[in-house]
């Protein structure tokens, strides 16, 4: 298998079958990590169409002695910024579809019963409720760290700032995040308490 | 391991990212204390949603393609545009150059068909600043100025007449025409225009045409003369005589057409020019005037003199005393005198400057040829000019007859030098009464 990055020199050469098998390698990542911030499918394919456009158009830039992922993963990134920033959009993220089936609660091996399917319904609500209450910074540190699977090292790269700083982040997000669902949790009458199903 | 010590390493623990003792360690706290054991639980509910892949929808099955086709098209409008660009640059060159290379080719054309633009001027304002410093009073307009002027003007000439530096050789040539150069004063009305080369005339211009002031304008002068004669030279000291000076492109030689105007009170004498007017008549000496009014008038009378007469402008007076009927010499004839000592200054008198050898001669009509003098000592330039003339004995010849137009007399001489052969004379003189 040719590597990413020998791609990108025959794609420099003139090769367009090059930068096809490109395509093909990232774009459910790209997407998944335009989805994920923006939450809307139709802007999200726009702008994954406009963020491997921005990689043919600067891939004379790539430096084919690095990783190409990181490089793609920055693209992704900082266009899905850049189009946040042009439309205002406020991000809702939707875990609602598929989330009853991947909802894993390691901790709890108990058979679900009805109540614990809705205090789970509520926990997921409270958490997407969280989640779109966040900051850009603190949703997209998360999402590529969570959704992207990249580590610390990785973030740092594409966010082109120190690892101690993408630790800071990630950290002060989950609080966030955790404070978030915590304060709706209490605002519904719970206080100090916690979802059952926990 | 206390709470604040599990809620240290709480997500990192939630995402099994700590070494596996302290793990350990975590998961006995857990087991300890209920609360970090929920808290616990909800981090990993919260990872596990972050996390959540599956309810990404996937691509349309065309999307890499579309990629593709958008990078194509955008390629070839890439190679479009450049190529738009260039032909917008060829456009625009060929809007800049199109009209460049019409007057390149309109004065190519203008250059090889003779159509002169101002190189004419140019070359009248070099040719005059070579021309030297000319002795003139106060107040006075000369030729050299009104020359000057006009090539700063640059105005349209007539390009029937020499410039004026030509004319000055030519004139030069037969030694008589400095004076038309020198003093063509304000009260003069000189016209002298420019033209190429006469040595070289074009067939598509008439170089014989005159420009006549307006004063001349019912003046007979010839027309459609031949070509082999150019005017080289206008002049009009009042409105009773004008002089045109031809030359004779093949040979060189000038001749000169006097058009005088005369007195309808006085029918058989016609209105002689002053004798200070004269000098600007070389090739006509007073005396030739003055006998020829004595002669009866008419076309067919053809007065061949071919006596020598000096060409020297300076010398009228002793001109006049020689081609007299031999009855005034030079001394004897005050009036002649006084004529001269009004141009004293400037010029000097025959009797000062004539060897004894030209005055013995005075008193014989048959000899009235004199040698060349320079009328002036500080007139280098017509020293130069004269140089090879100086030596040179120079005869005039007249041919004059009398025309009617307009119920007004105009008699009519044309003068030639000596070295024009009296047959071509005539025949000039033919010509030009034909064309009258």
């Amino acid at each position: 298998m040719v590597s990413d990055e020998v791609l990108t020199q025959q794609v420099t050469r003139g090769n367009l079958s090059a930068f096809e098998e490109l395509v093909e390698r990232y774009k459910k990542l790209i997407f998944t990590i335009v989805y994920r911030i923006i939450g809307h499918y139709q802007e999200a394919e726009d702008i994954t169409q406009e963020v491997f456009l921005t990689v043919f158009e600067k891939l004379y830039q790539f430096d084919s002695g690095k990783k190409f992922k990181p490089w793609i993963q920055r693209i992704a990134i900082n266009t899905t910024i850049t189009a946040l920033r042009k439309k205002q959009k406020v991000i809702n993220i939707s875990y609602d579809e598929n989330l009853e089936k991947d909802f894993n609660l390691n901790a709890s091996s108990k058979i679900p019963d009805p109540q614990t399917e809705v205090e789970k319904q509520e926990l997921q609500a409270e958490i997407n409720s969280a989640l779109q209450g966040l900051n850009d910074g603190y949703r997209i540190i998360l999402v590529m760290r969570y959704q992207m699977d990249l580590n610390n090292s990785e973030i740092s790269d594409i966010l082109n700032v120190s690892r101690e700083i993408v630790e800071v982040r990630l950290h002060r997000a989950r609080k966030a995040l955790r404070k978030s669902v915590v304060e709706k949790w209490t605002a519904r009458g719970l206080k100090d308490e916690l979802p059952a199903i926990l | 391991m206390n709470c604040q010590q599990f809620y240290k390493h709480l997500w990192d623990y939630a995402d099994h990212n700590v070494p596996k003792s302290l793990e350990k360690t975590l998961d006995k706290h857990c087991l300890e204390c209920e609360n970090c054991a929920r808290t616990y639980r909800l981090t990993v509910v919260e990872n596990g949603v972050l996390q959540n892949k599956s309810d990404i929808p996937d691509l349309a099955e065309d999307f890499t393609a579309r990629i593709m086709n958008t990078i194509y098209q955008n390629h070839n409008k890439a190679q479009l545009a450049s190529l738009n660009n260039w032909k917008h640059f060829v456009k625009k060159i060929s809007a800049i150059t199109a009209p460049l290379m019409v007057v390149a080719c309109l004065l190519l054309i203008f250059y090889f068909y003779g159509i002169p633009v101002n190189h004419d001027n140019t070359q009248i304002a070099d040719i005059t600043a070579e021309s030297p410093p000319q002795k003139q009073s106060a107040g006075e307009n000369t030729s050299q100025d009104i020359i000057l002027s006009a090539a700063d003007e640059i105005k349209p000439v007539n390009n029937t007449v020499p410039s004026p530096a030509v004319s000055a050789s030519a004139s030069d040539k037969t030694g008589n025409f400095r004076q038309d150069y020198e003093t063509s004063a304000a009260d003069s009305y000189d016209y002298i225009n420019q033209t190429d080369e006469p040595s070289k005339p074009e067939p598509s211009r008439s170089n014989n045409s005159v420009f006549l002031p307006p004063d001349f304008a019912d003046y007979p002068v010839p027309v459609n003369l031949s070509e082999r004669y150019t005017a080289s030279q206008t002049i009009n000291t009042d409105e009773q005589e004008l002089t045109i000076i031809y030359n004779i492109a093949a040979t060189g030689e000038n001749f000169s057409l006097q058009i005088l105007k005369i007195d309808n009170s006085s029918p058989e004498s016609p209105v002689l020019p002053e004798a200070d007017v004269i000098q600007d008549m070389d090739l006509m000496s007073q005396s030739d005037i003055n006998s020829s009014s004595d002669l009866p008038v008419n076309d067919q009378n053809i007065n061949n003199r071919g006596n020598g007469i000096d060409a020297g402008t300076t010398d009228n007076t002793t001109n006049t005393a020689a081609a007299g009927n031999g009855t005034d010499s030079s001394a004897d004839n005050p009036p002649a005198a006084e004529t001269d000592t009004a141009d004293s200054e400037k010029i000097p008198t025959a009797d000062e400057e004539l060897p004894e050898e030209s005055q013995s001669k005075d008193n014989n009509p048959a000899a009235a040829t004199v040698p060349i003098k320079k009328p002036s000592t500080d007139d280098e330039n017509y020293e130069a000019a004269t140089d090879e003339n100086t030596s040179a004995d120079i005869d005039i010849q007249d041919i004059q007859w009398e025309v009617t137009r307009n119920q007004k007399r105009y008699q009519i001489t044309v003068s030639g030098s000596a070295n024009l052969p009296p047959s071509q004379l005539r025949q000039i003189s033919e010509e030009i009464r034909k064309s009258l």
